[in-house]
């Protein structure tokens, strides 16, 4: 069996180009079969929510693939230790230490859809601990718009290892971020696919996905893809901000506007990174109005 | 007919198959020309996929007037109207003739060709 060593360095953020050193080390090792995966983490420095993401959706690829991962635990600087415990990164992993509650939203695998079990989590794990002062309704109307992103993943990516969760919050920043991953198929291949537009760029395939009256359907042939677009319509809304890469799509929708790109470096799957302001006072609820049971909705 | 979510699907109304669990019970009476009221009560997380499959799909073939008449919603959350109405306006597009729907599926092809390139 071969050996590889896979240096992780440096100070790994979420700018665009945080993840082109990302999916850099996911094109270099998701081909590799049969080996042995040796993390080295001696040069790194800091990892945010998006780099443990995407390090843990590599990992379950590479076992997928038949690898034996390993992680080389003493070159781990202290301060990253402390940060992959407390999310529970190393733990999930087998490589020890217990989470426990701090700054992190923590990290999780769904393989499967559960649902439920995932607006638990958003509810308690990212909006209820105090970091935004959100009532009750406020709280269910950004779980029911962040949820669609998770129902994406099962409904249109056939991604091998599902999705990879994993949040922070960063006090002085006021914000909350959230990052999810999937390595199926990508954004761009579905719409493509659906549109029969193979030569539609990734960028305009990201467009496209987010264009209100842009019908999908579903195999049982009724109406679907109301999911980025209600997403998108909550920041647009609440001075939030959404990212998707996706193949070598890019998209960010925040109070600057809506911006889509082609980048040169590719990514497998689909992330979507969701960052909220930590102000209860910037978010709009819908209106209790006078609706009575005989308004017409059709 | 009265249909609670809370009591038959849960709290949250989340994918395709609850949504679908609500259509199979109501449809057939609407078919029928027969009153439903749906009752939200105590559901706190409601979704589009949810709502394509439990409501979307009645357009396919029972009529906007009809279902007006028809289906009356009680205890809506506010924060669930704007995704039914999204909802329902998708699916009243999508579903408003065999010919409008092919012609949609054949536009958007000519509607992305002419906007690639920016």
């Amino acid at each position: 069996m071969s050996s590889n060593i896979v240096n992780i360095s440096g100070y790994i953020n979420d700018a665009p180009s945080d993840y082109d050193y990302l999916f850099s080390l996911c094109d270099r090792l998701c081909g590799i079969k049969d080996s042995e995966v040796i993390f080295d983490f001696t040069y790194c420095r800091f990892l945010r929510q998006n780099a443990v993401v995407v390090l843990g959706a590599l990992i379950r690829v590479l076992q997928q693939n038949g690898n034996v991962v390993a992680f080389q635990l003493d070159t781990i600087e202290n301060r990253v230790r402390v940060n992959l415990e407390q999310n529970g990164f190393l733990h999930r992993l087998g490589l020890g230490g217990f989470p426990w509650n701090g700054n992190s939203i923590p990290y999780r695998e769904d393989r499967f859809m559960v649902e439920d079990d995932y607006a638990d989590y958003l509810s308690e794990k990212w909006l209820g601990k105090g970091w935004i002062n959100v009532s009750a309704n406020l709280r269910d109307h950004i779980v029911s718009r962040v949820i669609e992103a998770y129902i994406n993943v099962f409904d249109h990516a056939a991604s091998p290892i599902g999705v990879i969760t994993c949040g922070q919050h960063y006090p002085f920043r006021h914000e909350l971020r959230i990052t999810m991953a999937d390595m199926g198929v990508g954004i761009p291949n579905t719409v493509r696919e659906y549109l029969k537009q193979p030569q539609m760029s990734a960028a305009d395939a990201l467009r496209w996905a987010f264009e209100p009256m842009k019908t999908t359907k579903d195999q049982n042939n009724f109406a679907r893809g109301n999911g980025l677009k209600l997403l998108k319509s909550f920041m647009e809304d609440n001075h939030g901000k959404l990212e998707i890469y996706s193949e070598t799509g890019y998209a960010c929708i925040d109070d600057k506007g809506n911006h889509f790109e082609n980048r040169q470096r590719s990514f497998q799957g689909t992330i979507v990174q969701i960052t909220l302001i930590c102000d209860a006072a910037r978010y709009t609820l819908p209106e209790e109005d006078d609706h009575n049971s005989d308004e017409w909705f059709f | 007919m009265n249909y609670s979510i809370k009591e038959n699907v849960g709290a949250n109304g989340i994918t395709l198959q609850d949504g679908q669990k609500v259509y199979d019970a109501i449809y057939p009476e609407l078919k029928e020309k027969h009153k439903v009221t749906l009752d939200f009560a105590e559901v706190r997380i409601v979704a589009s996929p949810f709502l394509n499959a439990a409501i979307g799909q009645l357009l396919r073939d029972l009529s906007p007037d009809d279902l007006n008449h028809y289906l009356k919603f009680v205890n809506l959350p506010p924060v669930t109207r704007p995704i039914l109405k999204r909802v329902i306006d998708n699916a009243k597009e999508y579903y408003g003739s065999d010919q409008v729907r092919q012609a949609v599926d054949e536009a958007i092809g000519e509607e992305v060709n002419n906007t690639n390139g920016d």
